[in-house]
């Protein structure tokens, strides 16, 4: 059974269209990192999963529930970590331990013990007085501490220092290897979170411009170098091509749907001297997709 | 020891595989020696384990490494003949990245010969042929 199934989904704020024509499975067991520019919808997609919006259009299946109608049962196997901290600000870490165990049969007090000592969260200080990284923290371990099958993160490196961000991976790392969680996290420190990452998503404006799994990244887009025997006149105008750049007699392309015919039909009115294809990091993958109008790959 | 480049193309999965190979080559890692576990590797290069589980379901295929059950993964004994044959496979690699690059700066093979007997005069350990 898929974890989360996203069919036509749409949103709307009043008349303006936030999501629209949304569709993805996620399987179990899968990491799944989710970027886009600001306002593309990666936290409104998040709260939907998470029964806080009600769409108008399409299905939403999270753990095989409608996470509507019912929030209540599917939010015992979910967790879901805001960007904004929410937490009683009196409280302290082991307090809003106390305060929510009662609430989830599954809850686990020794390993969230264990989380607040490897995450360095305070036990005498009340939520008002944490850095906001210490909060951060505190939100992480909070939820997982009712051992959750799904996880839904909304930016959790944001904002963080350097350790705090490697506390927060590490944490994710141990509940992977340890639990097998499956998880959806939306960030912008894309090369941070891509070696976590089994799949990508990348929204556009309200729009899915890509999906697909890390290893599969690197042979559908691919960058082009191209040497001619002369210089560079004419630069070759295709849909696939998602940027050109040009330098003397060199021109570099990035291409998705890549194939070397493609490239042969490209090319096949310059005088090649040579060629040379290469791979390109998750981050120039986004800034290439995400970093111009048009259509979904 | 093993480290991940996280904005190359390259899988990395496919990064692990390689890196271990490397270190058993060069004899970092020798017969028998266990590997980190899973988790422990995860940590280490701050990857998904998944992808680690991946790298060494591949190693085991390529027989790099065996699991010993319950145990983990060891680093698979290997012949002088093997050693041999895996590096000279390494430098064939290394040799056809010189080859691009020559080519694509019009170099000719006499030239491309010159330059490669003067290297080796020129390398403290590879002057002469050792017996």
């Amino acid at each position: 059974m898929n974890a989360v199934s996203l069919s036509h989904l749409g949103i709307s704020y009043g008349a303006r269209r936030v999501l629209n024509d949304i569709s993805f499975d996620i399987p179990s067991s899968q990491v799944v990192g989710l970027l886009g520019r600001n306002g593309t919808g990666k936290t409104t997609l998040l709260r939907s999963l998470f029964g806080l919006i009600p769409t108008d259009a399409g299905t939403v299946s999270v753990l095989g529930r409608d996470p509507l109608r019912e929030a209540p049962t599917m939010r015992l196997a979910v967790g879901f970590m805001s960007e904004n901290c929410h937490l009683y600000r009196w409280m302290t870490g082991p307090q809003l331990g106390a305060f929510l165990a009662p609430f989830y049969p599954a809850w686990n007090a020794q390993a969230l013990a264990e989380d607040f000592r490897r995450l360095e969260i305070p036990a005498d200080q009340p939520v008002g007085r944490m850095s906001k990284g210490t909060q951060r923290k505190l939100m992480l371990a909070l939820t997982l501490a009712p051992a959750p099958e799904l996880l839904l993160l909304d930016e959790p490196l944001a904002g963080l220092d350097p350790v705090a961000r490697d506390q927060i991976r590490d944490t994710i790392i141990g509940t992977l290897a340890d639990r097998g969680t499956t998880i959806l996290l939306s960030s912008q420190e894309v090369d941070e979170i891509a070696p976590i990452c089994d799949r990508v998503l990348i929204l556009g404006s309200s729009r899915l411009l890509l999906d697909a799994s890390r290893d599969e990244l690197a042979k559908r887009i691919r960058r082009i170098i191209v040497t001619l025997e002369n210089p560079v006149g004419a630069v070759p105008v295709h849909p696939n091509i998602l940027s050109a750049t040009v330098l003397g007699s060199q021109l570099e392309l990035v291409l998705r749907e890549f194939s070397e015919e493609a490239l042969q039909a490209l090319l096949a009115n310059y005088k090649v001297r040579d060629v040379r294809t290469e791979g390109l990091s998750l981050r120039e993958i986004f800034v290439a997709c995400a970093g111009r109008k048009e259509v979904a790959i | 020891m093993i480290r991940v480049d996280e904005s190359s193309p390259v899988p990395i999965y496919q990064q692990i595989v390689e890196e271990v190979k490397r270190a058993v080559l060069t004899g970092v890692f020798g017969p028998d020696q266990r590997l980190p576990s899973i988790r422990e590797l995860a940590l280490e290069l701050k990857v998904n384990p998944n992808t680690v589980a991946k790298a060494y379901q591949e190693m085991e295929a390529q027989r790099v490494i065996y699991f010993r059950r319950g145990q983990g993964a060891y680093i698979s004994p290997r012949s002088e003949e093997e050693r041999v044959q895996e590096a000279q496979r390494e430098i064939s690699r290394l040799f056809r990245q010189v080859l691009d690059i020559a080519h694509s700066l019009r170099l000719s093979r006499s030239r491309l010969n010159d330059l490669f007997r003067q290297a080796a005069q020129e390398h403290p350990d590879m002057k002469e042929e050792k017996p």
